[in-house]
């Protein structure tokens, strides 16, 4: 049932999130590769074409990892809500997207999740149902 | 009755039809006026529908052409390796232009009518001014374009491309015969009809066509600055393999 459910959310999120145009989500990132992790923002660059979300994740083992994911282009992050200081250095997120091709600590970021409960939506270039 | 009831429908239709079209904007030459900023469908393959504008204003559509019918060499470029150099920054071209999700704004005089694409922040002039495509154009990636009113809706003509863009982000093939015809017209004063055409008879043996809904963007929303190149990682970091200047000249 769980199951189920995080699929139609899913779906429900892949019609609902807008996808960028510079580059073909599937040169970059696998849509059958979908991450979920929580850390602590350490940068973010609120640049063209594509913003990136740096965050520090602890692993099992007691170590650190930096991931960084793809969002939307600023002018995309902008309409949906987002201002250049919406998320800040310091700050615990989750957040969900897809993993790089190459491997490595690098995803194209589909949805945020702060503090207070909010979700912000990424703008990424994940492929939607009807684009 | 009926024929009396019909008459009656048929007159009011008539009259809600003229009410709208004279409540359309219009220019002082009594031409509709297409200015402001709109939101359109963002269109990563020609074949497909869609109904969501890329900039999330409601009321967007994108009908698409389904199948595509390739000539030899159509089929050719389609199977065989492609070089998409929107990758590397180089221009969308004119099709592409108008499909990414990114809006365009319409900025029109009498004699000219100029699209402004939020998309790396380009422009393109069609000219209204009755003149035709130059001879011997020299091909280039967003073409040459005039456009000549039929009753309220304007035609505009594009030729003279380059052949090196792709008519769409799924990379569909297009060659220098490319002749986009675009119909545009309002469906209310803050809807426009968009119809394109691209007849490329290199690359396809039938037309593709495209019925398209743009939806005027609320007021204060403006265009917003885009670059490809700023902190693009994908070039920066060389996750492609370095542009050959040969290969944009093959």
């Amino acid at each position: 049932m769980k199951l189920y459910i995080a699929v139609i959310a899913l779906a429900l999120l892949a019609v609902a999130l807008p996808a960028a145009a510079h580059h073909a989500f599937a040169a970059e990132f696998d849509v059958n590769k979908p991450v979920k992790v929580n850390g602590t923002i350490t940068k973010i660059e609120f640049l063209n074409p594509h913003a990136w979300l740096y965050v520090d994740v602890k692993d099992p083992d007691g170590t650190t990892t930096n991931w960084r994911f793809e969002l939307g282009a600023p002018n995309a992050l902008i309409r949906l809500g987002w201002k250049t200081d919406t998320v800040k250095a310091g700050t615990e997120v989750e957040i969900t997207g897809f993993r790089a091709k190459s491997g490595g600590p690098v995803a194209n970021g589909r949805s945020i999740k702060l503090p207070d409960g909010r979700e912000l939506f990424s703008g990424g270039s994940a492929p939607t149902a009807d684009r | 009755m009926k024929i009396r009831c019909a008459g009656l429908i048929l007159v009011l239709i008539v009259f809600c039809l003229a009410a709208n079209a004279q409540n359309l904007p219009r220019m002082a030459n009594g031409k509709p006026d297409f200015s402001g900023v709109w939101d359109h469908p963002r269109v990563a393959d020609v074949t497909r529908d869609g109904k969501t504008c890329g900039g999330e204003t409601p009321g967007c559509s994108q009908k698409g052409n389904g199948e595509l019918s390739f000539t030899a060499e159509g089929t050719k470029r389609w199977k065989g390796p492609r070089i998409d150099f929107t990758a590397y920054c180089l221009p969308w071209g004119y099709s592409r232009s108008s499909q990414v999700e990114y809006p365009l704004e319409i900025m029109q005089r009498p004699d000219r009518l100029a699209f402004l694409y939020e998309s790396n922040n380009i422009f393109h002039v069609v000219h209204l001014d009755g003149r035709d495509h130059p001879r011997n154009l020299e091909p280039s990636w967003m073409g040459h374009s005039v456009g000549k009113w039929e009753g309220d809706t304007l035609v505009i003509d594009t030729v003279g491309f380059n052949g090196k863009t792709y008519i769409d982000t799924a990379e569909h093939p297009s060659s220098e015969a490319l002749h986009i015809i675009e119909r545009l017209s309002y469906m209310d004063p803050q809807h426009l009809n968009y119809e394109v055409t691209f007849d490329d008879p290199k690359m396809y043996t039938k037309p593709i066509k495209n019925t398209r809904v743009y939806a005027r963007m609320k007021p204060g929303d403006e265009l917003m600055e885009y670059w490809c190149m700023e902190n693009n990682k994908t070039l920066l970091e060389h996750h492609l393999p370095d542009l050959k200047l040969d290969q944009l000249h093959q």
